[in-house]
């Protein structure tokens, strides 16, 4: 069979309604090519797989049969291949990691050395892991979940990554509280109609980019992050974001509450910081 | 988290995923609707997801990654995973082979390496000074063999007897001197990496330029 066109035949023999609304191939698709494949270790097998045109998700399938087979070699090719394949995606993610971070002359390497090293790890523990189906079905989303769970534990080792709580017993201004009950609109590039004295809180999401904004969001404790979100990206009233989440408008006032005074403390934590140098 | 709960949120979230880079945009409180026992791992995905995996890095921002970090954290965490593995070293006797025994032809080596096929067979042959060839190059080689970086350098200045003229013995206390390969003493004078990338009639402007740049950067004048 010619290898190159493996891949070909087996998009084409799929009717378009066996494309799930995402247009996503399903994993029958993945399990088929893997099968179309030449037999395992021959060297029209590794053409195939050297190709560049096989399914990241078809390769897993192949990396944990050589795994269960007691194939190094052929299972630390593999590896290889996948991991070449997404270095470049890879790279830029720990780019982007760090861009974030104030960084001492000369660590950025050792930090991007770690970053990645942690990474790959965290990957080839996962592609190992046969209990893991989704990476034969969909690849691309493990690895974003992948580079999640690493980036949340590479912050916390490095320090980086304090939980934003509510201290107890800190007073928060009445005119914050009372401004929060005015209605609200965000989420899509406009200017946010806040009424506060405290101008600082006011400022806070014009002064920082969104990315980063978005990286202190994700810091907040979980009850919070839902409503801040639903408000300020999707632009949801407090009464909608109530009715999504189940909960009071109340509720949604108070949460809010909480979560601007801990995000106006971290970045004035943040800007303290800089000033000292 | 169990499994059956991480399988569930990987799916909702794939599917928010897709959306969102078919140019639709999803609304994340329509999720939550239909999938409230899953709100908490959706939202912190869903915000992590804009954060860092939906930004685009302004051009050039992926300069001044050093392109060795990449092979040495997959060392690392092969030698951690797998630490009892031999270390398997083969002496490389020529660039048409592979690691595992697969054969590569010239055009193959040149694409790999970014070269045109007329230096890949100087190359092949060790026509080239080993000291002028550049470390980039040496990578690529290594990449592309599977072989240790080591183990390239080493085939490259393999015919390197006292200095860059082929054929002149260097003898160490007692030892008789050394029979040479025929080929070697009709070896033509060899010439540096610079030169033949000059020379070469294959390769476009393009490459030429990117080579002067590379060698430029490692001092290779």
């Amino acid at each position: 069979m010619e290898v190159a066109g493996v891949v070909e035949m087996v998009y084409a023999s799929k009717e378009s309604d066996e494309w799930d609304r995402e247009g996503i191939l399903p994993c029958v698709a993945f399990d088929e090519l893997a099968s179309h494949l030449p037999s395992y270790a021959s060297s029209a097998f590794w053409q195939a797989i050297c190709a560049g045109d096989i399914p990241l998700e078809v390769l897993v399938h192949w990396l944990r049969k050589a795994h269960r087979a007691g194939d190094a070699q052929g299972r630390n090719r593999i590896v290889e291949i996948i991991f070449r394949r997404t270095q470049a995606s890879n790279e830029r993610w720990a780019m982007s990691v760090l861009r974030a971070l104030t960084l001492p002359g000369g660590e950025r390497h050792a930090f991007l050395y770690d970053l990645c090293a942690d990474l790959y790890e965290s990957v080839l523990r996962a592609l190992l892991d046969e209990k893991r189906l989704f990476w034969e079905e969909n690849f691309l989303h493990c690895l974003y979940f992948e580079r999640k769970h690493v980036y949340r534990a590479f912050m916390r080792r490095e320090g980086r990554w304090r939980e934003l709580d509510v201290q107890k017993g800190k007073r928060i201004p009445r005119a914050l509280v009372a401004s929060l009950d005015q209605p609200t609109r965000l989420a899509d590039g406009e200017v946010l109609a806040v009424d506060v004295e405290d101008e600082r809180a006011a400022n806070m999401f014009h002064s920082v980019e969104e990315s980063d904004l978005l990286l202190l969001v994700l810091r907040l404790p979980d009850r919070l992050k839902a409503v801040v979100f639903l408000i300020f990206w999707e632009g949801r009233s407090e009464k909608e974001v109530a009715h999504v989440l189940a909960i009071t408008d109340r509720t949604v006032r108070n949460r809010l509450r909480r979560a601007f005074q801990l995000l106006h403390d971290e970045l004035e934590r943040g800007r303290e910081g800089m000033s000292d140098g | 988290m169990d499994r059956e709960h991480d399988e569930a949120v990987l799916r909702i979230t794939a599917s928010y995923v897709a959306e969102v880079q078919a140019g639709r945009q999803p609304r994340v409180s329509d999720y939550l609707l239909r999938y409230p026992q899953y709100a908490n791992a959706i939202v912190d995905f869903v915000i992590y997801f804009h954060a860092l995996e939906g930004y685009e890095l302004e051009e050039g921002a992926l300069e001044g990654f050093p392109p060795e970090i990449a092979d040495m954290a997959l060392a690392r965490v092969k030698l951690r995973l797998f630490p009892l593995e031999p270390v398997r070293l083969k002496p490389l006797t020529t660039l048409l082979v592979e690691s595992d025994g697969l054969p590569l032809t010239l055009s193959q080596l040149a694409a790999a390496l970014e070269v045109s096929e007329d230096i890949s067979l100087l190359l092949e042959r060790r026509s080239i000074r080993s000291a002028t060839l550049p470390e980039e190059l040496l990578r690529r080689v290594s990449r592309r063999l599977r072989q240790p970086l080591n183990a390239v350098s080493t085939y490259f200045a393999a015919l390197e007897y006292g200095g860059d003229e082929p054929g002149k013995p260097v003898s160490r206390i007692a030892e008789n001197r050394a029979r040479y390969p025929s080929e070697v003493e009709r070896q033509p004078q060899r010439c540096s990496f610079r030169e033949a990338v000059e020379a070469s009639p294959q390769l476009s402007h393009e490459q030429k330029a990117r080579w002067d740049a590379i060698l430029k950067r490692e001092g290779l004048e």
